[in-house]
């Protein structure tokens, strides 16, 4: 049954898009946001950016966006700066870059509240990573969840001990 | 004529158990279960149910600080990551958490079926397991979603598609079915409380239906001869020990690998890959578009719903069970390359 049902799956299926494959945007303003997430998030990548800031110099609709600051950010991607590339893209949507102090501008004009499956974002943060933390408070939870751990195994073999021994 | 034995005096702490005994009826959970049951193994869905409840406590503490609107949800666990003493500790622990409740059930489904526990008169017992690894599933989900960062918002992209494949099936997961507000609450609201409460209710059912049903045997010695037996309230200690392991797991997991968030979601991008438990959904994705997802999960809970109503011999070893052991190593292994290939190929190769 199963062999049969993986069989008709990848054999009969009809091959359709994918999540996401039909998003198409006219907007510069989208391709920007997209492409400073490319970088962002996959930091590795650089062709995917690459592409979506040229989608951003092709899209018809450049409203909200400056587009020197986009050729700007090109040269810097292209001389090898991808923190300068990616600072002149905030700076054509509106949004402090991210290498400055200050909070990162608002870049939603409209106040209201994202509804549906609207994203919401008004700036695009930096990921966070986990930073093992060993100070203060989390020195006595990594205490307490060893004291835990080691109690549990010593109760965990006795037990089995006793319990062996009954049996 | 010998004087009547007289019963020896109880202490304080018995007297006490007597009185909440007397009104809470808690001496039922003495009744019998074979000694098989107080084996690691036999003791999965209590640890289940422990992470469960871990689940829930640091979910409490969650809630406090999380804000479930689009512009400030990714805002607020970084607050609470950073701003809240422990906050990072606990949402490490909830996120452990939720992984070892994940394995855990898996483990357990896995030990059900390899001892042949779905097996007459347990089929509704293992439905009702079956159905509360579903709201796992959907648990792990939703609390991606909650995280809103570019995972989560990609996990949701999915879930929306998939509902638009389902067509009128599939609106009430749309982000259509309430158009006027985010689709962020509407899962908010089923992650704290329409899948806990569903994992509840069904819990309580599938204890009830353990004692009724009693712990299943030993495919080893099925008809239990020369095994003792022993009182409930040893299983539940014996759980509770194995819990307070995996409670200190989790702990130190959270403290040396604490968990992070991803950048705040932009649209139109596909750029991370799912967590790890959808990796195997991902790739049959990549072969046959977004159905595959939905395939892949019809096919493989429509496996686990069938399994009693198509496995009906009464052979428990699972020596004698050579179809269901091949059956079992090939949706292993096809999850398991689906997974290796998720895991290995670059987001560059995913289709789309």
């Amino acid at each position: 049954m199963l062999a049969t049902s993986l069989a008709l799956l990848l054999g009969l299926a009809p091959r359709v898009s994918a999540h996401g494959s039909e998003d198409t945007s006219n907007k510069a303003s989208d391709y920007v946001r997209q492409c400073i997430a490319y970088m962002v998030n996959a930091p590795g990548d650089s062709d995917m950016a690459h592409d979506k800031m040229h989608d951003a110099m092709d899209a018809a609709d450049k409203d909200g966006v400056d587009m020197p600051d986009v050729s700007l950010a090109e040269h810097a991607f292209h001389s090898g700066d991808v923190h300068m590339a990616q600072a002149y893209l905030e700076a054509s949507i509106g949004v402090t870059p991210h290498m400055g102090t200050m909070q990162p501008a608002k870049v939603m004009t409209d106040s209201m509240a994202a509804v549906g499956a609207e994203p919401g974002s008004t700036f695009i943060d930096q990921p966070l990573d986990g930073v093992r933390n060993l100070s203060g408070a989390n020195v006595g939870a990594l205490l307490g969840s060893l004291l835990a751990l080691v109690l549990g195994a010593v109760l965990a073999l006795r037990n089995r001990r006793r319990h062996v021994e009954e049996a | 004529m010998a004087s009547p034995a007289i019963p020896a005096a109880k202490g304080a702490w018995r007297r006490t158990l007597d009185v909440i005994d007397d009104r809470l009826g808690l001496d039922g959970l003495r009744y019998e279960v074979p000694e098989h049951a107080n084996n690691l193994a036999w003791s999965l869905g209590g640890l289940t149910a422990v992470t469960f409840l871990v689940l829930i406590v640091t979910g409490v503490f969650l809630v406090q600080f999380y804000s479930p609107t689009p512009e400030t949800a990714n805002q607020s666990i970084r607050d609470l990551q950073s701003g809240v003493t422990l906050g990072a500790f606990v949402r490490g622990i909830h996120f452990w958490a939720a992984q070892a409740m994940y394995v855990l059930a898996g483990v357990h489904l896995l030990r059900v079926f390899l001892t042949a526990s779905y097996k007459k008169p347990r089929e509704a017992n293992w439905l009702i397991g079956v159905a509360m690894f579903a709201l796992v599933i959907g648990a792990i989900f939703t609390g991606t979603v909650l995280k809103w960062d570019q995972e989560g918002f990609e996990a949701l992209g999915h879930n929306l598609d998939i509902a638009k494949v389902l067509g009128g099936v599939g609106s009430f997961f749309g982000a259509g079915f309430a158009s006027n507000i985010s689709i962020l609450v509407r899962l908010y609201g089923a992650h704290v409380a329409m899948i806990p409460a569903l994992l509840i209710g069904l819990m309580v059912v599938h204890f009830l239906l353990v004692k009724r049903h009693k712990i299943s045997p030993d495919p080893k010695n099925p008809t239990a001869a020369g095994e003792k037996r022993g009182s409930f309230t040893l299983h539940l200690r014996r759980v509770a020990i194995f819990g307070l392991v995996v409670i200190g797991i989790l702990g130190v997991m959270s403290v040396l690998w604490p968990a992070g968030i991803g950048p705040t979601p932009v649209e139109g991008v596909e750029v991370t890959k799912p967590p790890w438990m959808f990796y195997w959904l991902f790739g049959l994705e990549n072969y046959i578009g977004i159905n595959g997802i939905l395939y892949g999960a019809i096919v493989f809970f429509g496996i686990l719903i069938a399994l009693p109503f198509l496995d009906r011999r009464p052979e428990r070893y699972w020596r004698r069970r050579p179809v269901a052991m091949a059956s079992l190593v090939l949706l292993l292994a096809a999850m398991g390359w689906l997974s290796y290939v998720t895991a290995t190929s670059g987001m560059t190769n995913h289709l789309g």
